[in-house]
C-alpha cells in the first residue's frame, strides 16, 4: 500500500505510514492490567494487512502503535477514566492510537515502587542473574581480545591461530557468543586488511520499509532506544509544563541529534496535543542528519546513525502531525557535519523554547586533539537552549588516544556483547532478517572510526565545564521509564543516581547508557562571557 | 597478495603465497584465507597428509608465541605424483587438518582457563571429525577431542585437575570377551604393521642375551608382561645359542595389578601358562611367578623371591601397546625397587617426549603429544595405506585409550613435574649405562628394513637406541646396570 496513493487528509495515512509492514508484529505487551479494556474492541485481523475498511474501528488495535508509543503520554493524561477517552476519541474521528495509550496508563497503578533505586527486575526471562557482570558464559571475548592484543604487538602467528579458531566458531545465527565471534572476526579481518571484508547488512543497505519495520520492532522488543526516548520525551513535556504562563505560547523548537530516524517523535507530538492549554502554536523540529564521512559507510559510521537512502520520515511526521492538528515544521539538515554546526545553520529564534535532544551521536566527536566535543557543546550552549537532554553510551573510550588497538577493541567488543546479549533476549533467540540488520548496525561499533565513548562522569564533567548545570529527572519521567522497563526482560535495570538524579540503563548489572538533563548555568553565565 | 598488512614484517617467513594446491576459500566474510599463506608453507602440504606432523612441528613452536622463521618441511614428500584433482583434494584435507590443529590447540589452552570456551570448541570439533573415518588427522583429532572432553568433565566433577581420578578410557569393557578378542587382533596387527613392538622387545632381549651369556639361571622381573610375547622370542634365542653354552633356567616374575587397567590377574596367569607351554615345547627350562601389587600399585622389592646365583634383570616396557601412562609413582617404585635389588640389567623402553624446553605447560605438552601421535598414524598409513580398517582397529584399541591416558597424566601433572623421560632420571638413582652392542644396533636396522623406509634408528647415547619416524623420535630403548662401585 503506497503512501502516495493516500489523500493527504486521509486518517489512515499516518497510521499506515508507521505501520507499513507491521502486520507481522506480535504485540508483546499484553500483561497490562488494562488489557481488558483493549480486548473490548474489535481487533484488527492482522493477517489481512492494513485493510482500509476497518481503519476507523480498528486503528486502536494496531499493535505497532500501541507498543511503540507507550511512552510518555500516560503522565500527561490527567484524570479521564480509561473508558471515557476511547469513546470520546472514537466519536471525534481521531486516530485511535491515542486511546490505546490512554488505556495504557499503567503508571497510576504501579506507582508503588520507590522512586529511587533499581527496578525492573521482575519479569519473564530472568534467565541469568542480573547484577552479575562476570565473564561467565562469555567465550567469544576470550578469543577476540587476545587476538586483538596479538595483532597489536605484531604476534602474527598467535593472531592467525586465534583467527582460525574464531573462524570455526563464529556463526551469524548462533547465540550471542557465536554472533559476537562472527562480528568480531569480521572486524579484526577488516583491521588487518580492509579489502578483505565483504558487505554487511546495515541500515544503509536496506530498503526503507524494511528498515522502518526492523527499527520499530526493535523498539518494541528492547528498551535500548525506547527507554531513553521515553525519558527524553517525558522530560520535554515536563519542561513545557513547568514553564511560566508567559512562555506557554512560545513555539517549541526541538533540535534532534539522534538515531531514532523519527521514531521518537510521534508520541511526543501526540502528547503535546493533550497538554492543558493545547500544544504550542508551532513545533519546530530541526533534525541533524548524520553525515557519511568515508567511502565505507557500511562499517565505519556511527552505529544506527545512517538510515537507508529514501527513508523520508520527515514527510511521515508532517502527515502525522497534520492528522492530530499539530503545527509542525521540520528542518532537516543533511550533509552538515556536527563539527561545523552553528546557530546560523540551526536557525534558532528568540521567542521559542529550544530543547536540544542528543542521543548516541555526540560520542563520534573527538575529545582530544582537537577537542571537537567541547567545541560543539559550546556551540550548543551558545544557542541558549532551555534544556539539553544528553543520552550516551555509558562506556569507556575506544579511540587511539585512550589506549592502543587492543584496549580499544576490547571495549568495543564489550559494548557489542551487551548489545547482542540483550538482543538475544529481545528476539527470543530467534533469527530474523530484522535482527540481522539491527545487529549489523550495532556491530559497526567494532569498526567505526568514531567510537569515542566517555563514561557518564566524564560527560557530566564536560557539560559542567561548558556552563551547564545538571538537573534530576522529574517523577513523571522516572515513573514512566520504570513502567516501560517492566515490559522487557528482567535483566534490564533502571538506576537513578542519588547524586544527580540522572537515569542509567543497565543490562545484567553492566551499564549500557545514561540519560542526563541539563540547563543553562545562569550563575556561570553571569560571570563568564562565552 | 594484498599488502595492506604492511605493518607486519614478513621478512622472516618464506613467502610462498597462494598456491594452486589449496582451494581458496572465500567464506562468508569475503576473506580469502590465502592471505595467511606467508605463515603457513603450503608447499609442505602438497605431498599429502603424511607430512602433517611436520606442520604440527611448526605449530608447536608457534604455540609458544614466538614468531619463528619457518623452515621448509624437511620430511620426504610422498613419491606419488598426484593429479591436479588429487592435489585439490589434498589441499582440502590439509586445510581441514590445519583447522583441526588450531582447534585442538585452542581447546587444550582453554581447558586450563575457560571451560565455556573449551566446551564450545569441543562441540565444534565433534562436528568435524569422527574416529572411524576421514583422514589420519581427522581420526586423530577425534581421539584427542574425546580425551579433552574427558578431562573437561573431570575438571567439572572434581573441581580441580582431578588429581585422583583417571578418566575412564576403557568403557568398562575390559572384562568383555569381545574386547579381549579385539585386543589380540589389534596387537597382532600392530606388530605386523610397524616395528614398534618388536623394536623394544628385540633391543631389550639382545642386551639381556649379551649380559647373561655365562649364567645358568636368569630371573626377569617384568613390569608389564601383557601377552608375554617378548619372552617367547627370548626363549627361542636362549635355546638356539650357537656358542654351545647350556640353556639357562629362565624364571619370570610378572608384576600384576589388582583389577585396574586392562590386565586382570586371570590374564597374567594365562600368559604364564602359555609361556610355560611354549618353553616346554622348545626345551627351555622355565618357571613363572606373579608378584601382585597392592592397590596403591607401589612395587615393594621384598615381594620378589630371589634365588642365589641368578642373573637378575628388570624389564620395563612402557611403550605401546603397554600401558605406559600408569601412575608415575608406580613406575618410580619399580625403578627404585630395582635399585634396591641391584639387578644385572635394567631394560627400559619408553616413548620419547619431544623437547618442550622450559614450557612444561599443558598446551606445550599437548601439542607435543599431538605431534607424536600424528607421526605414529602417519607411519602406519605409510606402510599400509589401504588397510584403513585395520589401522582404525589399532587406533581404537590402543592409540585412543593411550591418548586419553597420557593426556590425563599430563593434565594432572600440569606444571608440577618437569618433563623428563624415565631414562633421564636413572643416572640420578645410581644406574649406569650399558653400551648398545654393534650387533644390537644392526639387528634394529634389519628390523626396520622390513618396514617402510620412513623409519630410522639412531644411537642417541651409548646405551640408547631411538626409533623414529621421519623427523620425530618415537621410542627409545635404553640399557642400564646398577654399578656397585660406590659400595
Amino acid at each position: 500500500m503506497g503512501i502516495e496513493e493516500q489523500e493527504p487528509n486521509s486518517p489512515s495515512d499516518h497510521i499506515l505510514d508507521w505501520l507499513e509492514d507491521s502486520v507481522t508484529f506480535l504485540p508483546s505487551f499484553f500483561d497490562d492490567p488494562y488489557a481488558d479494556e483493549i480486548n473490548g474492541y474489535p481487533w484488527l485481523d492482522q493477517a489481512q494487512g492494513l485493510n482500509q475498511d476497518h481503519r476507523n474501528d480498528h486503528l486502536i488495535d494496531n499493535p505497532i502503535i500501541s507498543t511503540s508509543f507507550t511512552s510518555t503520554v500516560s503522565h500527561a493524561i490527567s484524570s479521564p477514566a480509561p473508558s471515557d477517552s476511547p469513546r470520546k476519541r472514537k466519536n471525534s474521528g481521531d486516530p485511535l492510537p491515542v486511546e490505546v495509550m490512554t488505556v495504557r496508563k499503567t503508571v497510576g497503578g504501579k506507582k508503588g515502587a520507590s522512586s529511587k533505586g533499581t527496578t525492573g527486575n521482575h519479569n519473564s526471562n530472568n534467565k541469568n542473574s542480573s547484577g552479575n557482570g562476570s565473564k561467565e558464559g562469555r567465550w567469544a571475548e576470550q578469543l577476540l581480545n587476545p587476538c586483538a592484543a596479538a595483532i597489536c604487538v605484531g604476534n602474527l602467528t598467535r593472531a592467525q591461530h586465534l583467527i582460525y579458531v574464531l573462524h570455526e566458531l563464529a556463526s551469524a545465527t548462533g547465540d550471542a557468543n557465536h554472533r559476537l565471534a562472527s562480528h568480531g572476526l569480521r572486524a579484526l579481518t577488516h583491521h588487518l586488511s580492509s579489502a578483505a571484508v565483504g558487505p554487511t547488512t546495515t541500515f544503509a543497505s536496506t530498503e526503507p520499509r524494511f528498515f522502518q519495520h526492523s527499527l520499530l520492532r526493535f523498539y518494541e522488543d528492547s528498551p535500548w532506544f525506547s527507554f531513553p526516548n521515553k525519558i527524553a520525551n517525558a522530560s520535554i513535556l515536563q519542561i513545557l509544563n513547568d514553564e511560566s504562563n508567559s512562555q506557554r505560547n512560545n513555539n517549541l523548537h526541538i533540535l534532534d541529534i539522534g538515531v531514532s530516524h523519527g521514531v521518537q517523535w510521534p508520541t511526543l507530538l501526540e502528547a503535546l496535543t493533550r497538554q492543558s492549554g493545547g500544544p504550542p502554536p508551532l513545533v519546530r523540529l530541526t533534525i541533524i542528519a548524520a553525515t557519511v564521512e568515508s567511502d565505507d559507510q557500511n562499517t565505519e559510521s556511527t552505529p544506527f546513525s545512517i538510515g537507508p537512502f529514501g527513508d523520508d520520515f520527515s514527510s511521515r511526521l508532517l502527515r502525522y502531525s497534520k492528522s492530530i492538528y499539530l503545527n509542525l515544521h521540520i528542518n532537516r539538515i543533511d550533509n552538515h557535519p556536527l563539527q561545523s554546526l552553528n546557530s546560523e545553520v540551526i536557525k534558532t529564534s528568540a521567542d521559542e523554547t529550544l530543547i536540544v535532544c542528543t542521543q548516541f551521536r555526540l560520542h563520534q566527536l573527538s575529545h582530544t586533539n582537537p577537542d571537537e566535543r567541547t567545541e560543539f557543546l559550546k556551540v550548543l550552549r551558545s544557542l541558549e537552549p532551555k534544556a539539553v537532554i544528553l543520552v550516551e553510551n555509558n562506556m569507556d573510550c575506544s579511540c587511539n588516544n585512550c589506549g592502543d588497538f587492543a584496549v580499544g577493541f576490547s571495549r568495543r567488543v564489550e559494548y557489542l556483547w551487551r548489545f547482542l546479549d540483550s538482543a538475544s533476549s529481545a528476539y527470543k533467540g530467534r533469527e530474523s532478517d530484522e535482527r540481522r540488520v539491527i545487529e549489523g548496525e550495532a556491530a559497526k561499533a567494532l569498526t567505526s572510526r568514531n567510537e569515542m565513548n566517555e563514561g557518564k562522569e566524564k560527560w557530566c564533567e564536560r557539560m559542567r565545564r561548558i556552563g551547564f548545570v545538571g538537573e534530576g529527572f522529574g517523577e513523571e519521567a522516572i515513573d514512566g521509564g520504570r513502567a516501560l522497563l517492566r515490559k522487557y526482560d528482567g535483566n534490564w535495570e533502571m538506576r537513578v543516581e542519588e547524586g544527580d538524579g540522572f537515569v542509567g540503563l543497565w543490562w545484567k548489572g553492566q551499564p549500557v547508557s545514561f540519560c542526563s538533563l541539563w540547563k543553562l548555568d545562569m550563575v556561570a553565565k553571569a560571570v563568564n562571557s562565552l | 597478495m594484498a599488502m595492506a598488512i604492511d605493518e607486519f614484517d614478513f621478512s622472516s617467513y618464506s613467502t610462498t603465497t597462494t598456491t594452486t594446491t589449496t582451494t581458496s576459500t572465500e567464506d562468508e566474510y569475503g576473506c580469502n584465507w590465502n592471505i595467511w599463506s606467508p605463515v603457513i608453507n603450503w608447499d609442505a602440504l602438497s605431498g599429502g597428509s603424511d607430512d602433517f606432523h611436520g606442520l604440527i612441528e611448526s605449530m608447536m613452536s608457534d604455540a609458544d608465541g614466538r614468531i619463528h622463521a619457518k623452515e621448509p618441511c624437511k620430511s620426504g614428500l610422498s613419491d606419488t605424483t598426484a593429479t591436479v584433482a588429487d592435489e585439490e583434494a589434498n589441499g582440502q584435507d590439509d586445510f581441514k587438518g590445519l583447522r583441526l590443529i588450531h582447534l585442538l590447540m585452542a581447546a587444550a589452552e582453554a581447558l586450563t582457563q575457560s571451560r565455556d570456551l573449551a566446551r564450545v570448541i569441543l562441540v565444534r570439533l565433534k562436528e568435524l571429525v569422527s574416529p572411524d573415518d576421514g583422514t589420519n588427522m581427522e581420526r586423530l583429532a577425534a581421539y584427542f577431542s574425546d580425551a579433552l572432553q574427558g578431562l573437561l568433565e573431570c575438571t567439572v566433577s572434581n573441581g580441580s585437575h582431578g588429581n585422583k581420578h583417571l578418566p575412564s578410557n576403557n568403557h568398562g569393557s575390559h572384562q568383555d570377551r569381545h574386547y579381549h578378542t579385539d585386543v589380540l587382533a589389534a596387537f597382532q596387527l600392530l606388530q605386523d604393521m610397524s616395528p614398534y613392538v618388536k623394536f623394544g622387545h628385540f633391543t631389550a632381549n639382545q642386551a639381556i642375551l649379551e649380559a647373561v651369556t655365562h649364567d645358568r639361571r636368569v630371573h626377569i622381573v617384568d613390569y608389564d608382561i601383557m601377552e608375554g610375547i617378548q619372552w617367547a622370542s627370548l626363549m627361542q634365542a636362549l635355546v638356539s645359542r650357537k656358542d654351545g653354552t647350556p640353556t639357562p633356567h629362565l624364571r619370570i616374575t610378572a608384576i600384576s595389578r589388582v583389577g585396574t587397567g586392562r590386565r586382570s590377574i586371570g590374564t597374567i596367569q594365562e600368559t604364564g601358562r602359555r609361556l610355560a607351554a611354549f618353553a616346554a615345547s622348545i626345551g627351555q627350562p622355565f618357571s613363572f611367578h606373579q608378584c601382585r601389587l597392592d592397590s596403591d600399585e607401589m612395587f615393594r622389592p621384598h615381594a620378589v623371591k630371589l634365588v642365589k646365583g641368578e642373573a637378575l634383570v628388570f624389564n620395563c616396557m612402557l611403550h605401546l601397546p603397554h600401558v605406559g601412562f600408569r601412575a608415575t609413582q608406580s613406575i618410580a617404585s619399580f625403578l627404585s625397587g630395582a635399585k634396591t635389588l641391584k639387578p644385572r640389567l635394567v631394560t627400559l623402553v619408553e616413548e620419547e617426549v619431544g623437547p618442550t624446553g622450559s614450557d612444561s605447560l599443558f598446551v606445550g605438552r599437548f601439542m607435543d603429544s599431538l605431534h607424536h601421535y600424528s607421526a605414529l598414524y602417519d607411519s602406519l598409513e605409510a606402510g599400509f595405506p589401504m588397510q584403513s580398517r585395520a589401522r582404525a582397529l589399532v587406533e581404537r584399541v590402543f592409540f585412543g585409550p593411550r591418548i586419553a591416558g597420557s593426556l590425563a597424566q599430563i593434565f594432572r601433572s600440569n606444571g608440577e613435574e618437569s618433563v623428563s623421560s624415565w631414562g633421564e632420571r636413572l643416572p640420578a638413582l645410581g644406574f649406569s649405562r650399558v653400551p648398545i652392542s654393534f650387533a644390537n644396533h644392526c639387528q634394529a636396522k634389519l628390523l626396520l628394513g622390513l618396514f617402510n623406509d620412513g623409519y630410522r634408528v639412531e644411537e642417541l647415547a651409548t646405551n640408547k637406541l631411538v626409533l623414529g619416524w621421519k623427523s620425530r623420535q618415537l621410542l627409545s630403548a635404553s640399557i642400564w646396570t646398577f654399578s656397585d662401585s660406590d659400595l
